[in-house]
């Protein structure tokens, strides 16, 4: 059996559930926790090793069993290119955006996290792209700040808001 | 009773216009994710409780009515759903909207939605005080068989398979064990981290799971639109619109027995207090799924009818069933409903049963209100599936980025915290990775929505029987809900098998 790209990739949340609940397993076991509360925990986590070991075991030796879902399934408009960076960026940009609002503010966080989004996704009109990154933040600090009262981080400018 | 109900509506009549007001209102938070309608009814306190008791009763009922019905909208078009209930709505309405039936799914939402509400607001009226009663018969043991009820979907819904749809749902009930135990309040899965320490943020893990992944998965795929082209363009005119909604309307209406045993179960999960909206839509689900033919069974996920019908038709009623314990005992059975109760105790409205003989008509306004809320959840809802399907028109390479930033301002909203954003994104990584190997999303989600509420029923029918497994079949309320669920599984295959061999007999004579 050759392992192939795919088959790491099927193996994946398997071997996170795997973590976890091993992790899980070992709380319950060294923090003293009540007998109720271990027995709640070996209830839910011991299938999941169980379930875990057989779809891995699918995954590696049963013929078939590795199918990807298609990326779009159902929807018309696919082109059939797969553009991994997109997402990978986007997941980045997000990340980046929740390490550093607190600094910078949901201002400047969401308005550049908008611009540098839009780019990634392929636009380089730069009047549009400015435009809805202006029209989306707007958006977020009138319903979202003023009118539903999210105590969204203000960064350097807590009087703009006030 | 003939009086009050006639002073009632008297009473409702000299405030109609805040009926459509607070069914607005509602749609427009309940659109927003991550904004529930007990949080938006307690940051609106101040202003229910400057008004009449009535006006304040019946434009917060009126909300929370709206609420549930707007959660439809970025549930179906944009897969993010606002709160647990919302979610169920998502699991069928947007595999139809990625179908091209954009307008049909939300057609089925606002037809099913009013129903709903109109079915509990009859049962309110004729029934109130009986429901209650079998309500508060309703104890850990028996709630305890009610979400096994829900978590049932998760062995029946496993497009990927048993393992993988078994796998899943384990995985969200070891997840929702994160934070404090709700027995002995020890601290499990935090990590030491003082945000986990409640629990994981449901709002921020579903938004992660559901609307952020498939953000991802668009990304990837390079579309240009969420929306079916047919003939070379995408269909957005009025008309295409409108004849989408018909036929959506004639799929609730064809289905009636679907519409009334889901209101029945939302009415009766709502009535029941601490059960809440998620129990009733996935119990509503589950039963959706029990009873429907192989064939149809596998549609369930892809853009099954039946499933969104059974999501908005038992969201919809659990908000009049809530309403029922409220108005006889003065028992909120949700957060929502707690906030009701403020309102009625700020202006000295007697709590409790006494309500129907002191203050009968602001009881029967309330209750009445919920029709006119219904017609009018049809009304705006219908006005406002125009504009929900415009917006999902525009150019995917554009929408992407905004959606983004609306799940990430959504997670954050529950609790106003950022580390609820980072949770979303990380739920929606993992999201990704089950979406591309059919790992079922939808199990993980029910194991996390339902696990603590299971947890915490589970662990108080231990105690209450001193670990004894048999408080789990004595009652009556327990042996008929076993019988139920044994019926739902073994029911339907029992009866196709004896239709066949009935017919095969009649063959053969």
């Amino acid at each position: 059996m050759k392992l192939t790209k795919a088959h790491l990739g099927a193996v994946l949340f398997p071997l996170l559930a795997v973590g976890y609940s091993t992790f899980s397993l070992w709380e319950h076991f060294t923090k003293e926790y009540r007998d109720l509360t271990v027995n709640y925990g070996l209830m839910v986590n011991i299938p999941v090793l169980i379930l875990a070991a057989i779809a891995i075991a699918r995954f590696l030796f049963v013929e078939g069993a590795l199918e990807e879902r298609s990326s779009f399934e159902g929807a018309p408009t696919s082109t059939g290119v797969t553009q991994l960076y997109k997402p990978i960026g986007l997941i980045f940009l997000a990340a980046l955006l929740v390490v550093t609002i607190d600094w910078v503010g949901y201002l400047i966080g969401f308005f550049a996290f908008t611009v540098l989004a839009l780019y990634l996704m392929g636009i380089r009109k730069h009047v549009l792209i400015f435009s809805i990154a202006i029209v989306t933040t707007t958006i977020i600090h009138f319903v979202f700040v003023q009118i539903l009262q999210l105590q969204l981080p203000l960064g350097p400018f807590p009087t703009l808001v006030e | 009773m003939p009086e009050a109900l006639l002073e009632g509506f008297q009473l409702l009549l000299s405030n109609l216009w805040l009926v459509p007001v607070g069914v607005l209102a509602g749609m427009f938070y309940g659109a927003m994710p991550g904004l529930t309608s007990s949080g938006t009814l307690a940051m609106l306190l101040p202003i229910l409780i400057v008004i009449s008791p009535e006006k304040g009763l019946i434009l917060g009922v009126s909300m929370y009515a709206g609420a549930e019905m707007g959660n439809s909208f970025p549930s179906v078009m944009m897969n993010i759903p606002g709160t647990p209930a919302g979610a169920v709505t998502a699991f069928d309405g947007y595999p139809m909207m990625q179908k091209g039936e954009a307008s049909r799914a939300l057609g089925i939402c606002i037809l099913a939605s009013t129903l709903g509400a109109m079915m509990a607001g009859i049962a309110a009226l004729i029934f109130a005080p009986s429901i209650a009663e079998i309500a508060l018969k309703f104890g850990p043991p028996e709630i305890s068989i009610v979400i096994i009820f829900g978590l049932a979907v998760i062995a029946q819904l496993s497009a990927g398979g048993f393992v993988k749809g078994l796998l899943s749902g384990f995985v969200g009930l070891s997840l929702a064990t994160t934070g404090t135990d709700p027995t002995f309040g020890q601290f499990r899965g935090t990590f030491g981290m003082t945000f986990l320490f409640d629990k994981l943020p449901i709002v921020a893990v579903l938004i992660g799971l559901l609307g952020l992944s498939e953000a991802l998965f668009h990304a990837q795929s390079g579309a240009t639109t969420l929306l079916r082209k047919e003939g070379g363009k995408t269909q957005v005119s009025a008309a295409h619109i409108w004849q989408g909604l018909k036929i959506g309307f004639r799929d609730v209406l064809a289905m009636p027995g679907q519409v009334i045993r889901a209101g029945i179960i939302g009415l009766g999960i709502g009535a029941i207090p601490g059960a809440g909206g998620s129990v009733a839509t996935f119990v509503a689900y589950q039963q959706a799924i029990a009873l429907a033919t192989p064939e149809r069974r596998k549609m369930f996920g892809k853009g099954a009818h039946e499933g969104l019908i059974a999501a908005d038709t038992s969201n919809n009623a659990m908000v009049g069933g809530a309403l029922i314990p409220v108005l006889t005992l003065a028992i909120p059975g949700s957060a929502a409903m707690a906030v009701l109760i403020a309102v009625m105790d700020y202006h000295g409205l007697s709590l409790g049963p006494r309500l129907f003989s002191i203050n009968g008509d602001v009881a029967y306004a309330v209750i009445l209100s919920q029709f006119f809320a219904a017609f009018f959840i049809f009304v705006i809802g219908t006005a406002l599936a125009f504009l929900a399907y415009r917006v999902v028109a525009i150019d995917l390479r554009l929408i992407i980025p905004v959606i983004a930033v609306f799940c990430l301002v959504g997670s954050f909203s529950q609790n106003n915290y950022v580390f609820d954003m980072g949770v979303m994104v990380l739920f929606a990584c993992i999201g990704y990775i089950m979406k591309k190997f059919d790992f079922s999303v939808v199990g993980i989600l029910m194991g996390i929505i339902l696990g603590p509420m299971f947890e915490a029923e589970i662990m108080r029918s231990w105690r209450m029987s001193f670990g004894s497994p048999s408080i789990f079949f004595e009652s009556i309320i327990t042996q008929v809900l076993w019988t139920l669920f044994i019926l739902t599984f073994a029911g339907p295959p029992l009866y196709r098998y004896l239709k066949k061999r009935f017919r095969q007999s009649k063959e053969n004579t």
